[in-house]
């Protein structure tokens, strides 16, 4: 996932917020990058730090960057039920598959069923 | 003709030497990262060499056979450290196996601070359909 893909995410908030969802990214990097790069990038939905990798380990998507050299989290969504459950996941096999409005929006509504 | 001849042969070597080179650590190292650059140098100095060899032989040479082995190998070459460079290339785009998340799996607990420095955690969620993204960084 790259900044313009969360981009697109935040085109998609405001029909969230009327179904009664949110939107939640997660990265490896600091608080205060985080917060530069939501700003520059306009996301009003929540951006949080995991420079611990604490989360990504939860999720099992501690990803080691050759090229960046970093320990980070490999890209992915989930959708999530009101009760927390997963209810749908959009994992990539590779850098060249990215999150599009089309995957969103058809994962967001499996978290109706 | 004769140098000609030559380059063009090492051309072709430089680019199988290059790709015999490249491909097993491929898979380890993303494009153009410290370790694999020089394999790549390789072989697009050995695709420029062939060409160049072949077309100067093309220029000067009079024997019809040389031209036509020399242009089968010529382009042998090419579609050889075409192909050696964008296999690696790609390569370098794969992540490893994800693990399975099935649907109903409960979302795993955390505590973050978010662009504010303000601790939040997942279970301010609860009651919400929500879309989780993890990203690689804001860098």
């Amino acid at each position: 996932m790259c900044v313009h893909e969360l981009q697109v995410l935040q085109t998609k908030l405001a029909d969230f917020e009327k179904a009664g969802g949110t939107a939640v990214a997660i990265s490896s990097g600091s608080v205060e990058d985080s917060a530069a790069m939501a700003e520059s990038a306009g996301l009003k939905f929540t951006v949080l730090s995991d420079p611990e990798l604490k989360a990504i380990d939860a999720w099992g998507l501690r990803h080691s960057d050759t090229l960046m050299s970093k320990e980070m989290s490999r890209p992915a969504a989930f959708f999530l039920r009101a009760d927390g459950s997963v209810a749908d996941s959009f994992q990539p096999e590779s850098y060249r598959y990215t999150l599009t409005e089309e995957v969103i929006t058809a994962g967001f509504a499996k978290t109706a069923e | 003709m004769g140098f000609s001849v030559l380059l063009a042969l090492l051309g072709t070597l430089l680019v199988f030497g290059g790709a015999f080179l490249l491909l097993p650590v491929a898979p380890e190292l993303p494009v153009l990262s410290a370790g694999d650059f020089p394999r790549y140098v390789m072989i697009g100095l050995g695709m420029g060499w062939s060409l160049l060899g072949t077309l100067q032989v093309f220029r000067l040479g009079r024997g019809k056979a040389a031209k036509v082995l020399l242009g089968l190998l010529l382009v042998f070459t090419q579609v050889a450290g075409a192909g050696a460079i964008w296999w690696a290339a790609d390569y370098s785009f794969r992540l490893p196996a994800a693990i399975e998340t099935p649907a109903g799996t409960p979302m795993p607990t955390f505590e973050l601070k978010d662009t504010q420095g303000k601790l939040v955690s997942s279970e301010s969620f609860r009651g919400k359909r929500v879309v989780l993204v993890f990203f690689r960084g804001p860098w």
